[in-house]
């Protein structure tokens, strides 16, 4: 049994992208991710529809993926539904190493564990 | 277990995610969540008996036959129902006022307006 407070642990905070990298919902959810994960808390990402594009992999310091990849390392946990992006033509080699290729059931479980949860879309 | 409310307010044919939020509603439904999922606005119009096949869309039919079996409770907002003048309603769907919708999300621990 887990016998810290969400606020002696950190909270566990859970998002939901739908949109592309075009979309300013990136820029926002990667600088809440960034001061989240550098006050303590856990985040947990999952990508779906036109989300997926964030996981696939360009030659560039500042590109999605590369932001992505960044918190990944600072501890960020992301997971993607894989019906979206075999959907959108982007298979596992495509995307960045790390990921969890999962199913709408992971959305539920972040969901179920999350103290809170914040979805952005269009 | 944890309550939360999926919101779709778009009409079916414009882009897919209508259909994706039924989708997504229905795996929210595999963890220990009580999901609801509320139509307000356009979203009613996913209620009508669609033919999306026809079009090449992902149709809804099989979502709104397996909620009641996960236990999905599906609302429509009565107002926008009225507006739209739809009056058949597949089975299972609760019909709510604006008010009610309201205390609906304020109930919620989760809300996720889908778009």
């Amino acid at each position: 049994m887990d016998t810290h407070t969400p606020e002696k642990r950190g909270l566990a905070v859970g998002f939901l992208m739908t949109t592309s990298p075009e979309h300013q919902n990136s820029h926002t959810v990667f600088r809440l991710i960034e001061a989240l994960l550098a006050a303590g808390h856990q985040a947990s990402l999952f990508l779906m529809d036109d989300g997926i594009y964030h996981i696939v992999r360009i030659e560039s310091p500042n590109s999605p993926a590369a932001r992505l990849e960044k918190l990944m390392k600072d501890g960020l946990s992301v997971s993607l539904c894989t019906q979206s992006a075999e959907g959108r033509g982007i298979f596992e080699a495509d995307g960045l190493p790390g990921i969890g290729w999962l199913s709408q059931h992971e959305l539920a479980r972040i969901v179920a564990r999350s103290d809170r949860f914040l979805a952005f879309g269009a | 277990m944890k309550k939360v409310l999926v919101i779709v307010q778009d009409s079916p044919f414009n882009t897919l995610r209508p259909s994706e939020g039924f989708r997504m509603t229905m795996g929210l439904s595999l963890a220990d969540n009580e999901v609801s999922l509320l139509l307000m606005e356009d979203g009613v119009f996913n209620l009508l008996p669609l033919k999306a096949e026809a079009i090449g869309s992902p149709s809804i039919q099989t979502y709104l036959e397996y909620f009641p079996k996960v236990h999905v409770q599906l609302y429509a907002e009565s107002g926008a129902l009225a507006e739209r003048k739809i009056r058949s309603l597949p089975d299972g769907v609760r019909t709510i006022s604006y008010q009610e919708a309201s205390k609906l999300i304020s109930t919620a621990e989760v809300v996720i307006p889908f778009r």
